[in-house]
């Protein structure tokens, strides 16, 4: 049962948009970090049932976030989407490589985002 | 026979060399062979012909000596008066009367001298009619000669008398063979005269055995020469003297006159000299002369055997064998030499090519001589000199080849990074016009007037503009930059699900599409040409669609070339004009504003981009108001392309290690990826 979710993403606007529709969805716990430093922390502080990555961070990006999320805590919890803004195959495979539940492209609707939550809820 | 060519330098060295050196000894053996045996024949003609001069003028001389003695004999005073008296007494009286055996008494004694001092088997007294009035060997007389030729009788002195009694001269007979006593004789008739008057005849019988002596004197006739005496005896030629190989043959061996043989014997009897090759009584091959005794027309034959004569030539043509023998060998040894003093550097010049063709560039060849070969081989070894040396030069230009190359791909990556990065990064605030945009309508719909919903609308449409300009240039950027690998693709089914993608469009603008049902199976990226007919596809749709004179078509179909697959998409569209055909195929070209079709224009050189990376070609043939047609190739031969695994590995996504760690862990290769 998805109840916390965490979003990492240097881009504000992102963010309001991804809030709104992830609100509009039903979800009503959410935070987010804007580096991956930060979203490391807010991993451990927040302990969220999902957190939603961007690939290109400022200091780094969302699949060496993802990476450490795996080590620490295994398999099971929390699960990890990774977003990002340009849908590549090359993507994709590491995104799974890093231990992503699912991997979708950015839209302005967040139709795809949305979608990959369905699967996974 | 194998080709000479095809020889070995030292094979044909020795051939040449045993032909040229062979061919004249050869022929100077042949020369000097035949030269010396003709002069041996000559020398042998000239001394058989000398030996038989000789020997006949001995037996001539032998002969004439009796002949003359005879005569003499007949004119002696007791000679003449012993035919007078005995043809008397014995006419008169009777051979058995006591008057006859009283002279027979008187006579004997004197008689028998004579005939011993000369040598006569017997001296015959005839009288004028033939008949026999005294043998002195017999003491009396023998019988009428007349007679014997009535009867028949075979008796050579009775047929000279009766010569010598028609020409009142000296005759001589021919051969008389005496079996009991196993000889020949001849008979010497002379007429006895008395002042003039013929009063009878003298008869001297002679044995052949007188001339055995001429005969066998073998002197100056080697080892096998012999003298032959032989008469004509009715038609066949007689020996008459014992043979050097056969002592008994006096009388007994006997030559047909008709044969060969026997004609150079009568001609000889004749008085016809000659000499020649012939075959003897032992059947062996001989040098003989023939010559007449003309006194007792007898032939002298005298003949030594080939063999003997020629032995000596034979000798010179085994000594000239062997001497040749010695020579080919001779021959054959410095042929071998010379052809291996030449076959040896060029088969040392042959292994060190060969170990510079595998690769050992320091090898040189040693220089031994300063001949021919010593120059190819100081120019062999220039050339490879010159060999290491331009090889120096390729590696040094395909180092700087592989340099540029790599500088190239760095830029070409680099530039591709930062399409990537820029389309990425100009795609963030596009979402958020977009988003926020929508947003405003959803929550602030009621605060605008329709002034104000239009700027959004219109916001909106640039930012879904730019979007799709964005969208372009990273597929441009992506195709360029993933590799998938290459697989058998059925064309059919690859544009069964393009068209499935499209469906809506061709439905809404009731486009009338058809597609050829044999479209082959193709080794491509099923991935890019996906695309390639996608952009192909929805383009002639979207050209198509505003012909507004009759229904739109759109074809798809397909042409086998002889190395590739050639595809076609085909509209009845408004057409480009030719001069556009080479720019369309470039980055965001354009050809038509956008109120009249959408899009960004970047599908071409996608699809060109992707047309390239196959080794394919793609070409347009259209006019103005004629429709259009895109033709493409995919070879049909495609060289291996990369696997997927590799790609990854390749970009730097992936670690080798985890490669293949990963691929183990699902049960596969690596080649597989």
């Amino acid at each position: 049962m998805i109840k916390k979710i965490l979003i990492v993403d240097d881009n504000a606007t992102d963010l309001l948009i991804i809030k709104r529709y992830l609100v509009r969805a039903g979800y009503n716990e959410i935070v987010s970090a804007g580096n991956v430093q930060e979203g490391i922390k807010k991993v451990e502080t927040e302990s969220p049932d999902l957190i939603i990555l961007d690939t290109m961070l400022p200091d780094g990006n969302g699949f060496e976030i993802c990476q450490v999320i795996r080590e620490k805590y295994n398999q099971a919890k929390p699960r990890i989407i990774i977003i990002t803004g340009s849908v590549d195959a090359v993507d994709a495979v590491r995104a799974r490589r890093s231990g992503a539940d699912d991997y979708c492209a950015k839209t302005f609707d967040c139709a795809p985002l949305l979608e990959a939550l369905k699967r996974i809820a | 026979m194998a080709n000479f060519k095809n020889f070995r330098i030292t094979t044909k060295f020795v051939i040449w060399f045993l032909l040229i050196s062979l061919i004249p000894l050869a022929a100077a053996i042949y020369v000097s062979y035949k030269s010396s045996r003709t002069v041996l024949e000559e020398e042998v003609k000239n001394s058989l012909l000398a030996v038989t001069d000789n020997k006949a003028n001995q037996i001539e001389a032998f002969f004439q000596r009796i002949k003359k003695d005879v005569v003499n004999l007949s004119s002696l005073p007791d000679v003449i008066d012993a035919t007078e008296r005995f043809t008397n007494t014995f006419q008169s009286y009777g051979e058995k009367s006591p008057e006859y055996n009283a002279l027979v008494q008187e006579f004997v004694p004197m008689f028998s001298y004579y005939r011993k001092l000369s040598g006569y088997n017997d001296l015959v007294f005839i009288s004028i009619d033939g008949e026999v009035i005294f043998s002195v060997k017999n003491s009396k007389g023998t019988g009428s000669l007349y007679e014997a030729v009535l009867n028949k009788r075979k008796s050579e002195l009775a047929e000279t008398f009766i010569k010598a009694k028609a020409s009142q001269e000296t005759e001589v007979s021919n051969f008389e063979y005496r079996p009991e006593s196993k000889e020949g004789v001849i008979f010497i008739v002379v007429p006895v005269f008395k002042q003039a008057n013929l009063i009878g005849f003298l008869a001297s019988e002679i044995s052949n055995r007188g001339i055995y002596e001429f005969v066998q004197d073998y002197s100056s006739l080697g080892n096998t020469g012999e003298a032959i005496i032989l008469s004509k005896i009715k038609e066949e030629a007689v020996f008459i003297t014992p043979l050097r190989f056969d002592s008994d043959a006096a009388f007994k061996k006997k030559i047909e006159i008709k044969s060969h043989e026997g004609q150079e014997i009568e001609n000889a009897i004749v008085g016809l000299k000659s000499s020649g090759i012939s075959t003897d009584y032992r059947g062996q091959k001989v040098f003989a002369v023939w010559r007449p005794l003309p006194t007792f027309r007898l032939c002298l034959m005298v003949k030594i055997d080939t063999k003997e004569v020629f032995a000596a030539a034979g000798k010179l043509r085994n000594a000239l064998l062997r001497i040749s023998l010695l020579l080919m060998v001779i021959v054959i040894i410095v042929a071998l030499y010379l052809a291996r003093s030449i076959s040896s550097p060029i088969k040392n010049l042959t292994h060190i090519s060969k170990i510079i063709s595998e690769g050992e560039l320091s090898a040189r060849v040693k220089i031994n001589t300063q001949d021919e070969i010593g120059e190819l081989a100081a120019s062999f070894n220039q050339m490879t000199d010159k060999l290491v040396e331009a090889k120096a030069n390729v590696e040094k230009k395909n180092a700087e080849v592989e340099e540029q190359k790599r500088l190239l791909e760095e830029s070409n990556k680099e530039l591709d990074s930062f399409v990537y990065t820029a389309s990425h990064d100009l795609r963030a605030p596009l979402r958020g016009i977009e988003g926020l945009v929508k947003f405003i309508e959803e929550d602030y719909a009621d605060k605008f007037d329709n002034q104000g919903k239009d700027y959004l609308k219109r916001i909106r449409t640039g930012a879904t503009r730019m979007k799709q300009l964005i969208d372009d240039l990273l597929t441009l950027s992506r195709i360029s930059r993933i590799k998938n690998p290459y697989e058998d693709v059925e064309m059919n089914e690859l544009v069964s699900s393009v068209i499935s993608r499209i469906e809506f469009d061709i439905k809404q603008y009731n486009i009338e599409l058809k597609v050829a049902d044999n479209l082959p199976m193709v080794r491509c990226d099923r991935i890019k040409i996906q695309e390639v007919f996608f952009n192909l596809i929805s383009n002639a749709v979207k050209f198509s669609s505003k012909n507004k004179i009759t229904t739109p078509k759109v074809e798809v179909g397909f042409n086998d070339k002889p190395d590739a697959y050639e595809f076609y998409v085909k509209d009845n569209g408004i057409g480009i004009d030719k001069k556009y055909h080479n720019e369309i195929f470039g980055i965001f070209k354009r050809l038509h504003t956008q109120e009249e079709y959408e899009g960004t224009g970047a599908g071409l050189s996608i699809v060109k981009r992707i047309i390239d990376d196959h080794k394919g070609q793609i070409r347009l043939d259209s006019e103005p108001g004629k429709g259009a047609t895109f033709y493409f190739t995919i070879p049909k031969e495609i060289p291996q392309q990369k696997k997927i695994g590799e790609i990854l590995v390749e970009e730097g996504i992936i670690s080798k290690e985890d490669l293949t760690y990963a691929l183990k862990k699902q049960g596969k290769d690596v080649i597989d990826a």
